[in-house]
């Protein structure tokens, strides 16, 4: 794992990260991948999640990796953990241990 | 008590089939039992009404050959052929005469699981009469006319003696076929002489 | 008894007799995938029947079978003789079981029960003794795998058993219209449990081209549950149109969807419709599968069998569509041959035939009174009604009439099981088993049969080593042979054993009290003692044959259908038992003839001609027929009837078993359709008559039985013959 910048830039999430929220959710996510090499999301306070949530979920890690930076989700919210774990997704999101938020 | 007149055309059915029975089962079990009398060579005799089917004119049958006597024959009842069975040749006493009251009864008997219909011949049919089970006495162990297995017990009735018959032992197919059976051998012994 | 159970306790027996066949097969050796999916076929038949006719203890044993014949199919048991034996032991289980239905006591009792467990044991050790897993034994049926595999579906999906395989594309609007993926799959889970799930994310595109309100997911899963295909798809209703799915069935359903197939009702379908009515494919995917059709056929490509899309599309397992492609061609062969048959219920039949019998006598019965009216266009018209009874009576005789053949294969059982217990070799050979008899005879001839053929196993066929030391073959051969002769029916029960020895016979009615010591007797008349009551030639009564019954009860028997039975026999190489019977009990054509006041009928197919009697025969029993001698029968002498002789007689010439003869009468009354009523119980004995029937005038007549009567002048004919030598 590189890290070219020392701080890792903190994300918050707050709203849902549902389909209504997707399209503004992405732009900051791309920016903030743009700005750092390593993004923490705290997702603690995401109160809803579905599959749109989730593919911006697997896109930054995706982006992230091909730019070379890094993307981890520090907390989560039961609702995160929901979707991702039903989608058997908690490995490849490199989710916290459950209990960890 | 009423009483049932066999004379000429048309039948007179005794009791309805079915009505028969159901008379029976009102007149409560075994202890009140209906029973149809009839004569025969002046004697009485009375069957069990369960085992009547209904009375008939005497007439149209067809003898069977090499029978014994008390074999009459057959009848053709409303399409079923019935074998009529002389009661009087039955129990060694002669063929009857056919007289002016001189009728067939058709008697319900169950053997091997079907129940067979027969005719008897008697001289007049008298009338049903109630029997209490308790006025019943064993039949005599001789002095009697018939065969003693014959018998299911007498009853004073009006003044004489009736004999109730044991209507199934008097109409044994298999007895009866045995005995038909006599005028086959005979056949086949002619033929076996010839 | 309900009207479902009486139809299920019918079939039963059918699929039972298709169950005991095909394990004889098995035992010759035959053991060709067909026979054994025959096998599997009826029992699974039978199961679903029982659960349908609610009888759960049929059900229950049949399936512990059904596991057992799966396994056999699946090449995962081998045939042996123990299984056969086990077959068989479960077919006559499952028949008792049946009588017990038809008795009314649709649960077995107790003996029954524990017979039944016993069975079912038996039947699992042999389904385990050969496994788990490896396909055992016989290699000609050994080809499918086994049912604990996973086997690889098209694309690559595995499916792993006994779980539903669901593979999910959701369409990419999906969220913009209002739907979210795991919503449905949530809902799935009412259909059994998801045990496993790879979400597929290789459709989502790089961060700039991917829109964030598309959707990009897939879903392979695994769906454990008792549930169905239809189901399942159902689940997926409100997105089916957007998204790709594919449901594969688990390997048990695979098997199960080929037996769905070929239990389907024998219709004419389309093979898609076949695979849709099993279950196996969804009328969506059949719809997808006729579009991807129709398009290459648009393309001016030559189009593909649907079948060969349905598998390509992955929606079907090719095994599948071959059972459909199987059952197509097996219904199309069928059609035309069972459009040919309705099933009736016999005793509707029967009636029919007593309603046509009385139709008979009533239109007797108004021919004669038109006549007597001589009104000319009455006894026109009924004449026209009397040739139109004739038809429908023939027509519904035919009705039933049945070949004999169902009733010889039962045999084929008895022959081996018999032969099996007394250690011998044999075969039975059946010839003529489409020759058709009325059902009501045929009802009644499966004792006599029975009797017969066990006799010629016990009694007729040599032990082995006796056999071969005659230079004859080891295995023994039984033959039971039907054809037509003169309006009756020939039944031959024969063997190619020792035959019946002469000086035996002779010695044992002697024992038996039945013949003097000193009796010399002819040739036939010795043999003719086996039909004596109470002869049996065994010294030691086996358990087979002659435990009280004798072919004296199968004479009678035999004489009761108005038939006769004799036999023919060569010693050293066998004997043959020829049973000739009418072809009905029913009906017939008799001619009217009358003696005194008394009318009788004569069967008019046994009538060969009629002539006046010649003056001047004395009391001689023969006449002289164009040159001929002709025994004759006077019927008033045989049948003591009173009176005298009118100064013409008549003679009726008959045939019968190849013997002619003259009955001897008053007066010829002529042709009459004869309803024949049997006398009953008491004239069992009675010879000479064979029954009686009712003419138009209402009056009962009686039908000669001429067989006897032939026979009687027969008898007598050696004794004409003497007196012939005299006179010359």
């Amino acid at each position: 794992m590189r890290t070219k910048r020392t701080a890792a830039r903190r994300l918050k999430f707050k709203d849902p990260m549902t389909i209504y929220e997707a399209p503004r959710q992405k732009e900051a996510l791309l920016k903030a991948l743009e700005r750092s090499e390593a993004i923490e999301l705290d997702l603690g306070g995401v109160p809803e999640m579905d599959s749109a949530g989730f593919q911006l979920l697997v896109m930054a890690r995706r982006e992230a990796e091909r730019q070379g930076h890094e993307v981890r989700i520090v907390t989560d919210s039961a609702a995160v953990r929901e979707i991702v774990d039903f989608y058997h997704a908690r490995d490849l999101l490199a989710l916290p241990p459950a209990g960890e938020a | 008590m009423n009483a049932i007149v066999a004379a000429g055309r048309p039948m007179v059915p005794a009791v309805p089939p079915g009505v028969a029975g159901a008379a029976a089962m009102q007149a409560g079990d075994a202890s009140h039992l209906q029973h149809l009398t009839f004569s025969l060579r002046g004697e009485m005799f009375a069957v069990g009404i369960l085992n009547v089917r209904e009375i008939i004119e005497y007439g149209n049958i067809t003898t069977i050959p090499m029978m014994p006597d008390f074999i009459r024959g057959v009848i053709n009842l409303r399409g079923a052929v019935v074998p009529v069975i002389d009661l009087s040749a039955r129990f060694g006493n002669g063929v009857t005469e056919v007289g002016r009251r001189t009728c067939i009864v058709i008697i319900e008997i169950a053997a091997d699981d079907f129940t067979h219909e027969v005719g008897i011949v008697v001289d007049a049919v008298s009338e049903v009469m109630e029997i209490p089970a308790g006025d019943i006495e064993p039949p005599p162990s001789f002095g009697a006319k018939i065969r003693a297995d014959f018998i299911a017990g007498m009853a004073r009735g009006q003044g004489k003696f009736v004999i109730i018959l044991a209507i199934d032992r008097v109409l044994s197919v298999d007895d009866i076929a045995t005995l038909a059976g006599a005028g086959a051998k005979a056949l086949q012994l002619e033929a076996a002489a010839a | 008894m309900d009207a479902i159970q009486t139809v299920f306790v019918q079939e039963a027996r059918e699929q039972l007799a298709a169950v005991e066949e095909g394990a004889l097969r098995l035992e010759q050796g035959e053991r060709d995938a067909e026979t054994i999916n025959a096998i599997f076929r009826a029992a699974h038949t039978i199961k679903g029947a029982a659960g349908s006719a609610e009888l759960p203890g049929i059900e229950r044993f049949t399936h512990s079978l059904e596991n057992l014949f799966d396994r056999l199919r699946n090449g995962e048991v081998a045939v042996s003789a123990d299984l056969v034996g086990v077959m068989l032991r479960g077919c006559d289980h499952i028949g008792a079981l049946l009588d017990g239905v038809e008795a009314g006591n649709p649960e077995p009792d107790a003996a029954l029960a524990a017979a039944g467990a016993a069975i079912c044991e038996a039947a699992d050790r042999i389904a385990a003794g050969e496994a788990p897993g490896e396909a055992a034994a016989d290699p000609e049926v050994g080809s499918e795998p086994a049912a604990g595999r996973c086997e690889s579906g098209p694309e690559g999906r595995a499916v792993a058993n006994d779980c539903w395989h669901v593979s999910v594309r959701f369409g990419r609007d999906m969220l913009k219209n209002g739907m979210e993926p795991h919503s449905f799959l949530r809902y799935l889970e009412g259909q059994g449990e998801i045990v496993r799930l790879t979400t597929i994310l290789d459709a989502i595109p790089a961060a700039e081209e991917m829109d964030p309100e598309t959707c990009y997911l897939g879903f392979e899963l695994d769906l454990r549950g008792h549930t169905t295909k239809e189901a399942i798809e159902d689940v997926f209703r409100f997105c089916r149109d957007e998204c790709t799915l594919f449901i594969l069935p688990p390997r048990s359903s695979t098997v199960s969807y080929v037996t769905a197939i070929q239990e389907l009702p024998e219709e004419t379908m389309r093979l898609g419709e076949i695979l849709v009515r099993a279950g196996t494919l969804t009328a969506e995917e059949l719809e997808h599968g006729l579009a991807a059709q129709a398009a290459q056929a648009g393309r001016g490509e030559a189009a593909e069998p649907i079948g060969e899309i349905l598998v390509q599309a992955g929606v079907v397992q090719p095994e599948v569509v071959v059972a459909a492609a199987e059952k197509q061609k097996q219904v199309s062969e069928r059609k035309a041959h069972e459009a040919r048959f309705i099933r009736v219920q016999a005793d509707k039949l029967d009636q029919l035939i007593d309603l046509v019998g009385e139709l008979v006598i009533a239109g007797a019965s108004a021919t004669l009174l038109a006549q007597r009216s001589g009104h000319t266009q009455l006894v026109e018209s009924t004449s026209i009604l009397g040739r139109l009874v004739e038809n429908i009576r023939d027509s519904a005789l035919q009705l039933r009439m049945v070949q004999i053949g169902e009733t010889f294969s039962r045999f084929n059982r008895v022959v081996r099981d018999t032969a099996r217990e007394l250690g011998k070799e044999i075969e039975l050979a059946i010839t003529g088993a489409e020759t058709e008899l009325d059902k009501s005879v045929v009802e009644k001839l499966g004792d006599p049969l029975m009797h017969l053929v066990r006799n010629a196993i016990d009694h007729g066929i040599e032990p082995a080593a006796d056999r071969v030391a005659r230079g004859k073959p080891a295995a023994g051969t039984v033959r039971l042979n039907a054809f037509h002769d003169s309006g009756g029916i020939v039944i031959q029960v024969g063997d190619d054993g020792g035959g019946l020895s002469r000086e035996r016979i002779h010695a044992k009615a002697v024992e038996k009290g039945i013949i003097e010591p000193g009796a010399t007797l002819g040739e036939r008349e010795v043999i003719d003692l086996i039909f004596a009551p109470g002869f049996s030639t065994v010294a030691e009564v086996t358990n087979l044959s002659g435990r009280g019954v004798g072919m004296d009860v199968v004479r009678r028997n035999v004489q009761s259908l108005r038939g006769a039975i004799d036999v023919a026999t060569k010693e050293g190489e066998g004997t043959t038992f020829t049973i000739r019977l009418p072809l009905t009990l029913a009906i017939i054509d008799g001619f009217l003839v009358g003696v005194a006041r008394s009318s009788y009928v004569i069967p008019l197919d046994m009538v060969v001609e009629c002539v006046e009697m010649p003056g001047g025969t004395g009391g001689r029993n023969y006449i002289n027929l164009r040159g001929e001698v002709l025994p004759v029968v006077r019927l008033r002498e045989q049948f003591e009837v009173e009176g005298s002789r009118p100064a013409r007689e008549n003679v009726v010439v008959v045939r019968c078993n190849g013997a002619k003869a003259g009955i001897v009468v008053d007066v010829l009354q002529g042709e009459c359709q004869t309803v024949i009523k049997p006398l009953g119980a008491m004239f069992r004995n009675l010879r000479g008559i064979a029954g009686s029937t009712i003419l138009g005038t209402g009056e009962v007549s009686l039908i000669l039985d001429v067989q006897a009567l032939v026979s009687i002048a027969a008898a007598d004919e050696g004794h004409a013959l003497e007196e012939i030598m005299k006179v010359a």
